[in-house]
Order: structure tokens, then C-alpha cells, then sequence
């Protein structure tokens, strides 16, 4: 203990914490592990879920100021197309366009789909989110579609689809005219794309849209949206039943965005459960329960004159230095999955109806506040598992210990 | 020497750890392609599903307001939807606001 006595005594007993974690090579691995068993889904998770958000909120941004649907029995339903022209006489309305949004399911697979309908006339010139060009009314369905579906299709630009649909005035053959780039957004995945009349035709249902976009003044939002619920009942197309309308504001959709790491739902509950689970095994490996090496270790070092003090700290600077490993290798290894693999299998975990190798960018962000909070979890936990075997071990004497 | 070289390899992965998360926070990602993008399908998707087979609710409020497989009134009935149960990105149905 000739360190000691040089003048830096605690310094001196936190570098003996360092030679405890290089003494017990199996036990600091093992420790680590356990740490990164923990936190690595965690971060994954996290990051996932923040480059998620981060998409969510240029959804809101770029898109509509207020969306309208009909209402049935709580359920979205489809509204007429004439009512876009009573909308744009509402004070503060800049434009109204008719959108259909569907389901679809393509191929022998039946691979699900989203069949997503736009004016050909709302369609700019020339776009950069989309290999090839954009679709255009004429005798061929054109279509333009995400990568996960195209690559599960095994489709390419200029595919020609034989018609996959009904409808009474017969069905056309369809053409692939552009796939959209893998990195603009995760919706784009299984969107197919294309023109308003050719939605319509697809799906069977003309003179409707499932939603108008309604675009309006700034601070108008709230007096466009009550004035459009004050329009005139209508009624079911094709039938007497009443058709009530739903309008929905950026600022409701704003509201839903989570409040940060203080929503307890959804993968803070899965990592909590497995910080409990893995958090046990960690606790017994670190405790050196069953092994009496640790034990004797503190009992010849109580005997040479340690005291208890000490050798909690000497246990704390461990403790530290193998949380710190684990949280830094977990952030690290979190970063290569999803940016070098981009988050080959567990993005299938987190997300739905994602393949193991996902066919799109997958979106991903790490900030510091969830590497924070990982350190300190991974403190806590190495720190359960040493601390209090050790207080428990210094206390005893230490002809005891060693025995 | 050990000691000095497990010491430098801990501080070397905490500092890789965080030039990645200071790297990692100040990315904005590429708003002109999103933008695009969104603009084009007039403000599209919202949740972490990417199709409407499973939860169109996840895929986006906009299209389905609540979820279709919330059976709020049966205890645990609201995370019957695998999407809502444990869910990366949760949020409440528009249905549910105020």
C-alpha cells in the first residue's frame, strides 16, 4: 500500500478500483454484458423513436393546415368531391385538394400496400425524392412506388402491372413511372402513388376523396375549422344517412407528438422489464455471489488495514468504470447498427411490417439527454450489484471474510 | 500497464460515444427531400407502422382517428393492437383528445 501513504491516499484507492476491474477480467466482461444487454435495446430504441418524431414533425409541418373526412360511427369515411368547392368559399381558405388514401394489397403475396391518390395538377414540375418522374393522367394507370414494396414486387422503373383491380367500367393495365428515394421518409415504404382519377379507378369509388387538405391564412386554422363543421349536413353517397364531418388541425395532431422521455408507455415499459429481468443476473455476477474470491479479496484488504469507506469507494470507482464502458459501448454499437446496418432485424422489431433488411432508410437520432439517463441506469445497476455486497462483506471481520 | 490500457480504451469509447451523440443531435437529417416528399403526398404518416394492414392508426391518426383493435373498456384492453402494446413511438387516437 506504498500508494497510499504518498500523499494522494484516495487517488491511490480509486486506481486499485482500476486494477479491480483488470484483476477479474470474466467478472468485468461479464458485467459489461449484462449492462449492454440492457441499453442497447434501449438506445436503439430511443434513437429510433427520436429519428421517427423528427419525421413525424416535418409530416405536420409540410403538410395540410386542417384535413377533413366524414364521420360514420366513429369511423373515418370517404366525402363527396363537391363539397371541396363549399370549402373554398369558407374566409381564410387558400386551397382545397382532394387526396384518397387506401388500402391495397399487390401480388401473389398479397403484399399490403397504400394506394395514395393526388390531383395530377397539385404534381410539381420536377422532384428529387423520386427516381424517374412523377405520374401523369393518361390511358395507363401510372404509378410511383416506395422502395420496400418495390423491392418485395421485384419491380424496377417501367414495370407494366396487369390490372390488379375491379371496376365496372373495366380495368387498365398499370405502369411503374418512378420509386421513391429510400431515405425521404418511412411512410413512403409501401406507398404507390399516382394520380386522383387513377385512385378513383383503382378503388372503385368515383367522385370521392377520404380526406380534403384543406390549406388556409395564418391563425385561421381554428375559424376554418368550426366553419367547416357548420356546413350544411350531408348526406351518404348513394344513401339518406347523414354524413357528419371530422376536421382535423395541425395543431390536434401537434398534440399527440409524445412529451419527451417522460411518457411512460409504450418501449419505456419493455425496457424497464428488461432492466429488471437482466438487472437480477448482473446484480449476482457483480456480487460475486457463490464465488468467495470477492470476499476473501476484501477480507485480506480489511485486515491490512482498510477501511470500510475505502473499500466502498474502491468498489464505486469499479463500478464506474464498468458502467461507463457499458453505456459508451452501448451508444457506439447503437450508432453502427442503425447507421452502418441500418437496423438490420431490430428494426423489424420495432417497427411494424418491416423486413429483417429494411428497404428504406431507417431513421434515427441520438441526443444526449437518453445517453444520460443510459449511464446512469448502468450506474445504478453495476452499483446495486457491488456496493452493497461489498458494505456487507467490510463489515464482518475479516478473519470471517477470508474463511 | 494493464491499468493504464483498460483506463484509455474506457475513456476512448466514452469519448467516440460522445462525439457520436454530439455529431448525431445537431443532424437535421435532409428537409428539402422531406419536404418534397411531403408536400407531395400532402402531408402523409405520422407512427411507426408503415402500412395499413396491422394499425392504420399507427400509420397515421389522420386516416384512422382511434385504433381499431382498443378494447379500452376490457382491463389492458387499450394494448391489445401489438402496435399500441409496446409500442416506439405511442400516442393516444385523435378520437381520445379532448
Amino acid at each position: 500500500m506504498s500508494e497510499r501513504d504518498s500523499g494522494h491516499p484516495w487517488l491511490a484507492i480509486a486506481q486499485t478500483g482500476v486494477t479491480a476491474v483488470v484483476q477479474y477480467p470474466l467478472r468485468s466482461a461479464a458485467t459489461v454484458a449484462c449492462v449492454l444487454a440492457v441499453l442497447l435495446p434501449y438506445v436503439t430504441g430511443i434513437s429510433l423513436a427520436k429519428g421517427l418524431q423528427q419525421q413525424a414533425e416535418d409530416a405536420l409541418r409540410f403538410g395540410a393546415d386542417v384535413y377533413v373526412s366524414g364521420d360514420q360511427f366513429g369511423k373515418n369515411v370517404p366525402v363527396p368531391l363537391t363539397l371541396a368547392d363549399e370549402i373554398r368559399n369558407i374566409d381564410g381558405v387558400t386551397g382545397v385538394v382532394p387526396r384518397i388514401v387506401a388500402p391495397l394489397a399487390l401480388g401473389k403475396n398479397n403484399e399490403p400496400a397504400i394506394l395514395v391518390g393526388m390531383p395530377a395538377e397539385h404534381f410539381p414540375a420536377t422532384v428529387h425524392c423520386v427516381e424517374g418522374r412523377l405520374p401523369q393522367p393518361g390511358t395507363l394507370h401510372e404509378l410511383v412506388m416506395g422502395t420496400e414494396l418495390a423491392r418485395r414486387l421485384n419491380i424496377h422503373v417501367g414495370a407494366r402491372l396487369p390490372p390488379f383491380y375491379h371496376n365496372a367500367r373495366g380495368e387498365r393495365i398499370s405502369q411503374v413511372v418512378g420509386l421513391f428515394q429510400a431515405d425521404v421518409a418511412i411512410w413512403q415504404a409501401n406507398l404507390v402513388l399516382t394520380t386522383l382519377e387513377s385512385a378513383a379507378a383503382i378503388g372503385n369509388q368515383e367522385a370521392l376523396a377520404t380526406d380534403l387538405l384543406v390549406s388556409c391564412r395564418p391563425r385561421y386554422q381554428d375559424s376554418v375549422r368550426a366553419a367547416i363543421l357548420r356546413l350544411h349536413p350531408l348526406h351518404s353517397p348513394g344513401t339518406e344517412a347523414r354524413l357528419a364531418l371530422r376536421a382535423t388541425t395541425r395543431a390536434d395532431l401537434q398534440a399527440l407528438l409524445p412529451t419527451g422521455l417522460l411518457h411512460r408507455e409504450g418501449i419505456f415499459n419493455l425496457h424497464f422489464l428488461l432492466a429488471f429481468a437482466v438487472g437480477i443476473l448482473a446484480v449476482l455476477v457483480t456480487s460475486g455471489v457463490g464465488t468467495s474470491e470477492r470476499r476473501r479479496e476484501i477480507g485480506i484488504l480489511k485486515a491490512t488495514g482498510w477501511q470500510t469507506d475505502e473499500l466502498l469507494f474502491r468498489s464505486l470507482v469499479e463500478s464506474l468504470l464498468l458502467s461507463l464502458a457499458g453505456a459508451a459501448l452501448s451508444i457506439v454499437l447503437a450508432f453502427v447498427w442503425l447507421r452502418l446496418l441500418n437496423g438490420y432485424w431490430i428494426a423489424s422489431i420495432f417497427l411494424a411490417g418491416v423486413d429483417v433488411h429494411p428497404g428504406f432508410r431507417v431513421p434515427s437520432r441520438l441526443t444526449p439527454v437518453p445517453a444520460l439517463l443510459a449511464f446512469v441506469v448502468a450506474l445504478v445497476l453495476v452499483m446495486t450489484g457491488t456496493l452493497y455486497s461489498t458494505w456487507r462483506t467490510a463489515v464482518v471481520p475479516p478473519r470471517e471474510a477470508m474463511r | 500497464m494493464p491499468q493504464k490500457i483498460v483506463l484509455i480504451t474506457i475513456l476512448a469509447l466514452t469519448l467516440c460515444a460522445g462525439i457520436i451523440i454530439g455529431v448525431e443531435s445537431r443532424e437535421q437529417g435532409d428537409p428539402e427531400r422531406s419536404m418534397e416528399f411531403q408536400r407531395l403526398v400532402g402531408g402523409l404518416g405520422f407512427g411507426p407502422a408503415i402500412d395499413l394492414a396491422s394499425c392504420p392508426n399507427s400509420f397515421d391518426p389522420r386516416v384512422s382517428g382511434s385504433c381499431p383493435r382498443d378494447f379500452g373498456p376490457i382491463p389492458g384492453g387499450g394494448y391489445f393492437c401489438p402496435e399500441h402494446a409496446c409500442s416506439i413511438f405511442y400516442y393516444r387516437g385523435l378520437d381520445s383528445m379532448p
